[in-house]
């Protein structure tokens, strides 16, 4: 039954807030709820395949604004319409060299991804000389996030959905997500079932660093430019944690599933989302995110232990 | 060695006391009583029970029924610290201590003098060099226990054990990584432990050293006890006997050797790994069930795990059907058409959160689809199939192996490597910790496998199922092969003679006629 606890706080939360919240229930603020968040729903979606795969990725804020900082560069110095496609690739590349490192330097994520996330943070300086890149004159470059190729749905929703169904699909129905799972739940007895762990975890951080530099080229798209520190960028890694525990994905691995951390998000989302309706002071609303988060947790631990 | 016959004080004892995990009984109404002043080895087999009953004596384990009298005193310890309250300190096999802390700060370890929670260094300092005199290991206080020997760190633990005043000292399989004067030096201490009026609870398989060493001989076999006999009346065949019972065949199935021509699948030629293994030579045909016993520690594991890729030799071949084949991990093992069944099944067989379907066909997710998607429909159909084979009770593939008994998860295992089976089966350990009658159900197994052609390696720490089952037995003993058997000379007492490294004469005069 707990297992099941965040589907009854999400659905309980949306209701209250329906009845309390002047303007809640409405299209234009369910939509731009989503809209606003889809940043952290990609990087979560993703981050629920490194947990599971038993790690952790830490440098996916840097790998939000480095991205976005390539796509701006390359679209002002290069090509607008390599932009995009630009800053995919320096995501997915620097998740590789996360991957290989971990695996070949057989050094735990946090470490080597928190480092990163301080060399990246280092390059976005450097490329921008800490100037914003302006690139909104470019359509192929803001039409992800200002457009809507089904109207009434900005393009990020879109986003959302593709990418979850995406990785949930690759989580639950192919080989490699078989693997994440057996890798995470446990390592050696995967290896000796002649499971590739480090091959599976490289492919994990890949993906990881390709969703954190959606996200970021989300934002950048959206704002049509290019900055190192992009306020959404520093608490990003840990707001994706958050996400997936609250969801019930188990923070020690092996257990888990993308539907939940789309709940998580959305719990987060809602709570932010209402208290900014019902004039709650700003203060409050992390409080009780934070206690959330510990309840989630908690509840989980206890419904482990029976 | 301490005369029995002077008047012994009873330290502690066992009434009738039971431990069961679950559905496993590891003892049964066992009752014994230490005496201080005197070593009191505990004998029998891997899992006669005699780990679980030192542990007991030290409060590691709680017993599941009877009582504990110290002083004649009903007592019962809930944890090992309170135990050591009572003067009982336990050495166990791997040595427990932090590697980050020094010798000194370890031999002190939750026992600090501190005032108000601040340490008083000098204080500690006086305390161990006291110790330290009255057992002059020439331990270095200041070195990090990181990095120190085997038998250095079990000398850390006996001064801790003084340091605590400890009146008893349950040592279990302290000698199994001593050297043979490490070993002599240890028994030393013991036996200087023991005119000090304390008292030494031996746990060990090395039935030599024991004779020599202890005052008292309890012999348990499958968690009972046989008999507990003084030094007076001990020998190694009457320990050999009582550990392995009269009647150890059990109702095993019917052995079918494969012809003289069924062809060689798997070879191992002077394989060697560190100082585990030094250099072994084995073959299994088709067909055939060899077994590779020895006592834990002889380097059976070792080569298993070279076999099926999970370690690289330092030299040596293995051969698959008379070519040489390089394994360097487990996934080309695998490939080359070798299973394996590992020792610890919940550390490095399954994951116990995935379903039974997803750890059956775990090795071969990828034959059930393409494009890297499985077709789920098809391999439940297959993995039910299967598991209804192996016998896995009730039938429920979608629930976690987690929720299955220790017998039903060994057979998940086994229904494995019979989605696409190998030419060549590695077992280590394939029944341990499993109920009768799951193990009488993958002897069936085992047999039924060899049938089909496949070439079994089969570890195993239970004689009865090394005599029941297999072709031929090598014994191995410290890391060196240290006799083969075939046919009608595969016998228990045989077997475990040479896995102990005792000769007997009147045997060799019986089985050479």
């Amino acid at each position: 039954m707990l297992d099941y606890g965040i589907v009854g706080a999400v659905v309980g939360l949306f209701l209250v807030l329906s009845f309390t919240a002047p303007n809640f229930a409405t299209f234009d603020n369910l939509v731009n709820l989503l809209d606003q968040n889809a940043f952290l729903a990609v990087t979560a979606f993703a981050a629920t395949l490194v947990i599971i795969a038993g790690g952790f990725d830490l440098s996916v804020g840097a790998i939000f604004a480095f991205a976005g900082v390539i796509a701006a560069w390359t679209a002002v110095h290069v090509s607008p319409e390599l932009a995009l496609l630009a800053g995919l690739a320096t995501g997915a590349l620097v998740g590789l060299v996360n991957g290989i490192l971990i695996t070949g330097l057989r050094v735990h994520s946090f470490l080597i991804t928190l480092a990163m996330g301080i060399i990246l943070t280092g390059l976005s300086l450097a490329v921008t000389g800490g100037q914003l890149i302006n690139a909104n004159e470019y359509a192929s470059f803001t039409w992800l996030g200002q457009e809507e190729l089904i109207p009434e749905i900005p393009n990020p929703i879109l986003v959302i959905v593709v990418s979850g169904l995406l990785l949930g699909f690759l989580l639950k129905n192919t080989t490699y997500g078989r693997y994440v799972y057996a890798v995470g739940g446990n390592a050696i007895a995967a290896r000796l079932a002649g499971v590739r762990v480090n091959y599976v975890l490289i492919i994990t951080f890949v993906i990881s660093g390709l969703m954190a530099a959606m996200a970021g080229l989300i934002e950048v798209s959206r704002n049509g430019t290019g900055q190192a520190d992009p306020g959404n960028a520093s608490g990003l890694a840990l707001d994706a944690i958050a996400a997936v525990v609250i969801g019930g994905t188990s923070i020690m691995g092996g257990r888990g599933a993308i539907w939940r951390t789309a709940l998580g998000v959305l719990l987060l989302a809602l709570i932010e989302n209402g208290f900014n309706l019902l004039g709650v002071a700003p203060e409050w609303r992390s409080i009780v995110s934070g206690v959330v988060i510990i309840a989630a947790v908690g509840l989980n631990a206890l419904g482990g232990r029976k | 060695m301490t005369a029995e016959g002077t008047k012994a004080q009873p330290y502690i004892e066992l009434r009738n006391v039971s431990k069961r995990y679950g559905a496993t009984r590891a003892l049964e109404d066992v009752s014994v009583r230490v005496d201080s002043g005197l070593v009191h080895a505990l004998v029998g087999e891997n899992g006669a029970g005699k780990s679980t009953l030192g542990k007991m004596i030290g409060g590691i384990e709680t017993p599941s029924e009877g009582t504990i009298l110290l002083g004649g005193e009903p007592v019962s310890f809930r944890n090992p610290r309170q135990a050591l309250a009572a003067g009982i300190a336990v050495i166990q096999q791997e040595p427990a201590l932090v590697g980050s802390l020094t010798v000194a700060q370890n031999v002190v370890l939750g026992d600090e003098d501190a005032a108000y929670g601040v340490l008083r260094r000098r204080e500690a300092r006086r305390r161990f060099e006291e110790i330290a005199e009255r057992a002059p290991f020439g331990l270095d206080p200041d070195r990090e226990v990181e990095g120190l020997p085997i038998a250095e760190q079990q000398k850390v633990e006996i001064t801790r054990a003084l340091a605590r005043d400890a009146r008893l000292i349950v040592m279990d399989e302290p000698t199994s990584a001593l050297g043979r004067q490490e070993s002599e030096a240890l028994h030393e201490i013991v036996r200087q432990l023991c005119r000090e009026g304390r008292a030494v609870v031996y746990v060990s398989h090395f039935l030599e050293e024991i004779v020599e060493l202890a005052d008292r001989f309890t012999i348990l076999r499958n968690g009972r006890l046989i008999e507990t006999i003084g030094s007076a009346r001990v020998s190694i065949p009457r320990l050999v006997k009582g550990m392995l019972g009269e009647a150890t065949v059990l109702d095993m199935p019917e052995k079918a050797a494969p012809g003289p021509d069924a062809p060689v699948r798997l070879g191992l030629k002077g394989l060697r790994r560190g100082k585990a293994v030094k250099s072994v030579d084995l073959e299994v045909r088709a067909g055939e069930i060899v077994a590779l016993a020895g006592l834990v520690g002889s380097g059976r594991t070792e080569v298993a795990r070279m076999v099926v890729g999970a370690d690289r030799p330092d030299g040596g071949s293995i051969e698959l059907d008379g070519e040489p084949v390089t394994i360097s991990n487990p996934r080309q093992a695998i490939r080359a058409g070798i299973g394996f069944v590992p020792e610890d099944r919940g550390e490095q067989g399954l994951l116990l959160d995935l379903s039974q379907r997803m750890n059956v066909t775990l090795p071969h997710v990828n034959s059930f689809g393409r494009a890297g998607v499985p077709n789920v429909r098809n391999e439940k159909k297959v993995v039910l199939d299967l598991l209804g084979e192996v016998g896995v009770d009730p039938l429920r593939p979608e629930r976690s192996v987690r929720e299955l008994s220790g017998g039903n998860q060994q057979k998940v295992l086994f229904a494995r490597w019979l989605i696409q089976t190998p030419s060549v089966l590695v077992l280590d350990e394939p029944t341990r910790g499993v109920d009768i009658g799951a193990k009488w159900t993958i002897y069936n197994l085992i047999v039924d496998l060899a049938r089909r052609g496949l070439a079994i390696l089969l570890i195993s720490s239970e004689i009865e199922e090394v005599v029941g089952l297999a072709h031929r037995v090598v014994v191995m003993r410290r890391g060196e092969q240290a006799g083969v058997f075939e046919g009608e000379e595969i016998q228990a007492d045989r077997v475990m003679h040479s896995a102990l490294g005792v000769e007997v004469e009147e045997q060799e005069g019986i089985d050479r006629s």
